[in-house]
């Protein structure tokens, strides 16, 4: 009973301790934004070549993506297709949606289980830019923790198919309000942050959690590495805090990027990923080899200590796994890529073979 | 947990100290470079900068410095980059 008290008062002394910090980052943001608006520098300077006044028109984009898994025991064949739309209003404020339809066809036991579809609005926003350093976002949002929702989750930027084992965390959007943006701290580091509020919503389409939290972190563009705390708080029927921390590497000499993310929570438990790709750019390799890319990553999840209902998609127990994978790029706009993992568990040990093809596209 | 978060906190910590220490002596002000400030950011995440027009670009750089936490100069930078990149292919 005392260690249950003693560890309620410590998640309500770190959630007002980062609220007291979101405070602090929008104040700081909206005084520094109000203080540059109106100055001049970069971002006032135009180019003699860019003709002026002309206005930016919608655009059509986003992807389509194919992956089949194997294991064995069954097959999978996963369709997807992530139409995005933006709309500018003016120079200082755009609205941008993301649609997601994705089917999977299963074929387990020597037959096929009907096929499911899911479809889902990732998000649908209106960005307003508040000066140079803080944009406020509102309606529905990739929620920001860590970095695989925001960032990778994309069927055409991910390296590999398969998503992390910890992913279950991060993978929702959000309905509400965000602020967030960039600062710079020096000619060599800049710090990032995004703060929100989502509102609970029962929509089939459009659903999100009453959750609330931040994630902030500094990015140094000259070694080209960041690194981020994330700290999402649930405010549902069970209220929990989750916490994450992500890094990311662009090595400069070589054309290597490592990311890497981690969580820890004591209703969805504990884990993290590294990643490693590299591309095989350099001219010692043939013309061929040099749209290729080879990527390992490594994870584990070790279950809650406690069980909780947190609705979140979770692994059933602790799991390790490993992937490898080979991606080519067959046009700018168009990866085909392979990957063979190996998913160590202590009630699911398997082989995942998995193959795709996923197509970008910009009107 | 409370172990957890402090050690990696301190890891946190330490990455940041480190990447510090290779970002260099601060500069006097200049216009960001656009190569420069695509191949620290976009490339995280994409490979080679699509074709895209001057109208084309204002948008697409608009969503991406949502999405990537641009400063207004890097966004600005990075679209003149693109058009520039454009045109000369």
């Amino acid at each position: 009973m005392k260690g249950d008290r003693k560890k309620v008062r410590l998640a309500m002394n770190l959630q007002s301790a980062f609220h007291l910090l979101l405070t602090i980052f929008v104040a700081t943001a909206s005084m520094l934004a109000q203080g540059q608006s109106g100055g001049s520098g970069p971002a006032n300077q135009t180019s003699p070549n860019l003709e002026k006044g002309v206005p930016p028109i919608p655009i059509i984009t986003g992807g389509i993506a194919l992956n089949t898994s194997f294991d064995p025991n069954e097959t999978v064949i996963g369709p997807v297709v992530a139409p995005i739309i933006l709309v500018p209003l003016g120079r200082h404020a755009l609205i941008e949606s993301e649609f997601e339809a994705k089917s999977e066809v299963v074929h387990t036991g020597g037959s096929f289980e009907p096929v499911t579809l899911e479809k889902g609005v990732e998000y649908a926003q209106l960005d307003l830019f508040l000066g140079k350093y803080l944009t406020l976002v509102a309606g529905r949002y990739a929620t920001p923790f860590a970095i695989y929702k925001e960032r990778l989750d994309a069927r055409w930027i991910r390296n590999l198919p398969a998503e992390p084992l910890i992913f279950g965390v991060g993978d929702n959007s959000s309905n509400g309000g965000m602020l967030r943006g960039a600062l710079p701290l020096s000619s060599g580091a800049q710090l990032t942050y995004s703060g929100y509020f989502s509102a609970l919503a029962n929509n089939q389409f459009a659903g999100s959690e009453r959750q609330t939290g931040l994630r902030t972190g500094l990015f140094f563009p000259g070694p080209r590495f960041e690194a981020a705390f994330s700290f999402n708080r649930r405010l549902g029927a069970e209220r929990f805090n989750n916490y994450g921390v992500d890094f990311t590497w662009n090595a400069r000499s070589v054309p290597l990027d490592i990311r890497s993310e981690t969580l820890i929570s004591e209703a969805a438990g504990y884990g993290y990923w590294v990643e490693a790709a590299y591309r095989l750019s350099s001219s010692r390799f043939s013309k061929w080899l040099r749209r290729s890319q080879a990527v390992v990553r490594g994870e584990q999840y070790f279950g809650p200590r406690v069980a909780m209902d947190t609705g979140l998609e979770m692994p059933e127990g602790d799991a390790n796994r490993i992937f490898t994978g080979w991606n080519y790029w067959l046009t700018d706009s168009v990866r085909a890529g392979v990957a063979y993992g190996r998913q160590f568990g202590a009630e699911d040990n398997h082989n995942i073979w998995t193959l795709g093809i996923s197509y970008r596209f910009v009107r | 947990m409370k172990a957890s978060l402090y050690f990696l906190l301190s890891v946190l910590l330490l990455s940041l100290m480190w990447a510090g220490s290779l970002a260099g002596a601060p500069q006097p002000d200049k216009a960001p470079d656009g190569e420069e400030v695509y191949k620290a950011n976009c490339t995280r995440c994409h490979n080679t900068p699509p074709a895209l027009n001057q109208r084309q670009a204002r948008v697409v750089v608009s969503h991406m410095r949502v999405r990537a936490n641009l400063t207004a100069s890097d966004a600005n930078a990075v679209m003149h980059y693109l058009v520039e990149s454009a045109r000369s292919n």
